[in-house]
């Protein structure tokens, strides 16, 4: 079971004082819920607590790493049930302390930061808990799917809302204000991602409320499965990675290009692409194209002898064709048309369709801009001398509309750290 | 060394599949009219969609995806009128439309993946028309359909891909094996789910089991994606010499045949399938003029291509994945009676891999055009090899691979 659940790592002394002051107001505000939700506990069942106590502590204390470079924790899908079935109250206290002993257990005892985490996980499962009542959530009631399928899909909108609301904070607290942009965009992608993994705590809850309670013990089947996988995934995706590094260096270093060249056009081009806040299947695509949009050149030879030599064009103008071509035979479409398209200009007057605008795929434009920069940098085909980082950021800004996409450039600016003069900068260029 | 005595009907598998597929659809066609028009069986066949895209590579042998699942559900639930259909409708709709597969081949997975359905259906207890609330479970019909689905890739492996028995069962046949587990008990807890709780609940378990199962999908996704980059990489090399164009995925392929028809296990055939793949990478630094170049080298440029042996062997060597295939590289132009390069090992001191892959190098490079030649005809290239085997050739090897082209 995995449902994204992050948890606000430690911070490097000297913590600041800001944060500090947070940490205490959640503190503070937990054990005031804490105060009266004792009271509000049904502790007869206290034998299901301990039970749901064991599986949440256990689920924070091995957390299961996500091939796609998730932290991800079946825990809140426990919690839900919980909530469900014994109301907010419990669900609040049961979950919390489970939180604080399993992330004791996984990360270290370092008493602030694991009360206040435990605190923020309690926060979270209460509030869907209430959300769960308020929404009509019924576990017994003939209307499946309002009164169940419904409440639960409420219940974990608005727990991962309260969640990334207070991990935006906390990191708000230490690393200023910027990132709250970051938390608001992932609260907009919220209810998506809530549609994606809330079956889970429905069926859970219903095989738990409706069928056998014992049931929940799957969960023990599960996580150390879903581990070992997941864990062989990340060992042979590195594997994978390391490979294709090596090579695609290799094949840089027999170019008229310099070494790394490729490297560094997939680092520019994600940088760019996070910077647009492009999801994760996009962003390994951009990587992937970085690394090879340039596996047509290895067969042409001399382009940095003669830059006029009319040969050397043309070859050059072949090569986007021919890269495409070779990835072809790979299962990703989606990097074959980004390498295709890198040479169109926004203006519709690049190779090799001439393409313009928005008939130029998002990730091609993005190369595109990330391939001019490297090159001017370095100096290789078809640019013939090295320039300065402030002349090639000018280029790039004065093709804005022309070879380049503005929404893009404006993104590569920031991905740079030029953000201050884009917004006067761009607003001047019309366009094409 | 095994000798192959069974012509294997190779050629003939997947034309036969894709007859069967004909029955399949047949009887999808009988089934439409009297379909039941209700929102569960719209449901079904969404899920059939999904559960079709859902694919898995299992190599050797055929794609494997989530649809045995649903199948086995439907089977349980006497319906298996709605399960030929939905199989039929998502197998065409995914693979022609999503995947873009060439149409034989999809007619070729329906036949193989539907004809087992076909013959389940025939079992008695599971009928058309369920009428009966006392006829019996159709267990012994889940249970033909989930043998025959793992016979078929079985017979797949062995007949297309020419995959020993005794290797297959090894290894490839437990993988088969935990993905039909998945399928058959994730299939008996969706009917389990749908006798007590209702469609909406077994639609939402279904996207739980294949959620809980995705990691699976990954791994074998991220394998078959760097597989291809180091395909890509390999023939961006090939393209110094547009003369061979394909030649590194030619000697993969021919060397891998040569490999299991010596009977070796499958992951040293996949040791020495990208051995092969990426036996020329070191020409990435050899200038494209030598490589290019008609006739007789001179003795320095023999010395720069000679080279490049080593230096593939040098850049594969520190790399995890492929770290394995560099010893095999390294040996690649060492020949039989030790006159090769680069030091001049003989008979059983070259890895039985550098051995395979140098006979698959010679004939792909004498079968495609050169700039100063023509190719020559498969007959005659293995006559030039038979000649030399003993000598340049290990005997055994150019014999398998004489039986691989004479079939």
């Amino acid at each position: 079971m995995s449902s994204s659940d992050s948890v606000t790592g430690p911070v490097q002394p000297p913590v600041p004082v800001r944060l500090q002051l947070y940490i205490v107001g959640l503190i503070s505000v937990a054990g005031v819920i804490w105060w009266f939700a004792v009271d509000a506990v049904p502790w007869t069942a206290w034998p299901q607590f301990v039970l749901f106590f064991i599986l949440i502590a256990t689920a924070y204390a091995y957390p299961v790493v996500d091939p796609r470079g998730v932290f991800i924790s079946p825990a809140p899908v426990l919690s839900l049930v919980l909530v469900s079935v014994f109301g907010p109250a419990a669900g609040f206290i049961v979950s919390s302390t489970a939180a604080a002993v399993g992330i004791a257990f996984s990360r270290g005892w370092v008493p602030w930061y694991v009360v206040s985490n435990a605190a923020q996980v309690g926060m979270n499962i209460a509030a869907a808990g209430v959300a769960f009542h308020l929404a009509g959530g019924n576990l017994f009631g003939n209307d499946p799917l309002r009164q169940l399928v419904f409440p639960i899909y409420i219940a974990e909108l608005v727990r991962r809302l309260t969640n990334e609301l207070l991990v935006g904070l906390y990191f708000a607290q230490r690393d200023g204000p910027a990132v709250l942009k970051e938390t608001a965009s992932d609260m907009l992608r919220a209810p998506l991602r809530s549609l994606l993994e809330f079956p889970q705590a429905v069926v859970l809850i219903v095989l738990y409320a409706q069928v056998h309670p014992v049931l929940i013990m799957l969960f023990f089947l599960i996580l150390p499965v879903e581990r070992r996988i997941n864990s062989e995934a990340l060992t042979r995706q590195e594997a994978y990675g390391q490979v294709v590094e090596s090579l695609v260096r290799a094949l840089d270093a027999g170019l008229p290009r310099q070494e790394g060249h490729s490297r560094e056009v997939a680092d520019l081009a994600t940088a760019i692409g996070r910077q647009l806040r492009l999801g994760p299947m996009m962003l390994e695509a951009l990587e992937q194209a970085g690394l090879m949009h340039d596996v047509g050149l290895i067969g042409l030879e001399g382009l940095e002898v003669d830059a006029a030599d009319v040969d050397a064009f043309g070859q050059y103008y072949a090569h986007s064709r021919m890269s495409a071509s070779v990835i072809s035979e790979l299962p990703r479409r989606d990097v074959e048309r980004i390498v295709l398209y890198h040479h169109e200009r926004y203006d519709g007057r690049g190779f090799p369709y001439g393409y313009r605008s928005r008939q130029i795929p998002l990730g091609a434009r993005i190369l595109a801009i990330a391939e001019a920069y490297s090159s001017m940098r370095r100096g290789v085909f078809p640019y013939t001398t090295a320039v300065s980082h402030t002349d090639a950021v000018r280029a790039i800004r004065e093709e804005t509309g022309r070879a380049f996409d503005p929404t893009v450039v404006r993104a590569f600016l920031a991905a740079v750290g030029e953000e201050d003069l884009s917004a006067a900068n761009t607003e001047e260029v019309a366009p094409a | 060394m095994r000798e192959l005595t069974v012509k294997l009907p190779t050629r003939y598998w997947d034309p036969a599949m894709a007859t069967t597929s004909a029955g399949v659809l047949t009887a999808a066609a009988l089934a439409v009219p009297q379909l039941p028009r209700t929102p569960e069986t719209a449901a079904f066949i969404v899920l059939m969609l999904g559960a079709e895209w859902f694919r898995l590579q299992l190599s050797p042998g055929e794609d494997t995806t989530l649809a045995p699942m649903l199948v086995v559900t439907l089977l349980l639930l006497r319906r298996p009128d709605v399960a030929v259909v939905a199989l039929s409708i998502a197998t065409l709709a995914v693979r022609t439309g999503w995947f873009r597969e060439p149409g034989r081949r999809t007619l070729a997975a329906l036949g193989q993946n539907g004809f087992p359905l076909l013959l389940a259906m025939l079992t008695p207890g599971t009928v058309w028309h369920p009428d009966s609330q006392t006829a019996p479970l159709p267990i012994a019909a889940v249970a033909i359909y989930l043998l025959l689905i793992l016979l078929g890739m079985t017979a797949r492996a062995v007949i297309v891909e020419h995959v020993w028995v005794q290797q297959y069962l090894a290894v490839p046949f437990r993988r088969v094996l935990g993905h039909l587990a998945v399928a058959g008990v994730g299939g008996v807890a969706l009917w389990v789910v749908h006798q007590r709780l209702g469609i909406i609940l077994t639609a939402m378990t279904a996207w739980v089991i294949s959620q809980l199962y995705y990691p699976v999908k990954i791994l074998a996704d991220k394998r078959r994606f760097s597989l291809g980059i180091l395909g890509a990489i390999a023939s961006a090399v090939d393209l110094k010499d547009p003369y061979t164009a394909r030649h590194s995925r030619n000697v993969a392929e021919y060397s891998a045949k040569i490999a299991r028809r010596l009977g070796l296990p499958e992951d040293e055939v996949e040791r020495i399938r990208l051995g092969a793949l990426l036996h020329d990478i070191g020409k990435i630094g050899v200038g494209g003029r030598i490589i290019r170049k008609p006739g007789m080298l001179d003795p320095e440029e023999r010395l720069t291509m000679q080279a490049h042996v080593d230096r593939s062997a040098d850049l594969l060597e520190p790399l995890a994945l492929v770290g394995e295939a560099a010893e095999i590289v390294r040996a690649h132009h060492e020949h039989f009676d030790g006159t090769g390069y680069p030091r001049g090992l003989k008979g059983g001191e070259i890895p039985l891999g550098a051995r395979i892959i140098l006979v698959a190098d010679a004939f792909d490079a004498m079968t495609t055009d050169r700039p100063y030649r023509r190719g020559r005809l498969p007959r005659e290239a293995l006559q030039a090899l038979r000649a030399h085997a003993g000598r340049q050739f290990d005997p055994a090897v150019v014999q398998a691979l004489d039986q691989i082209i004479s079939e």
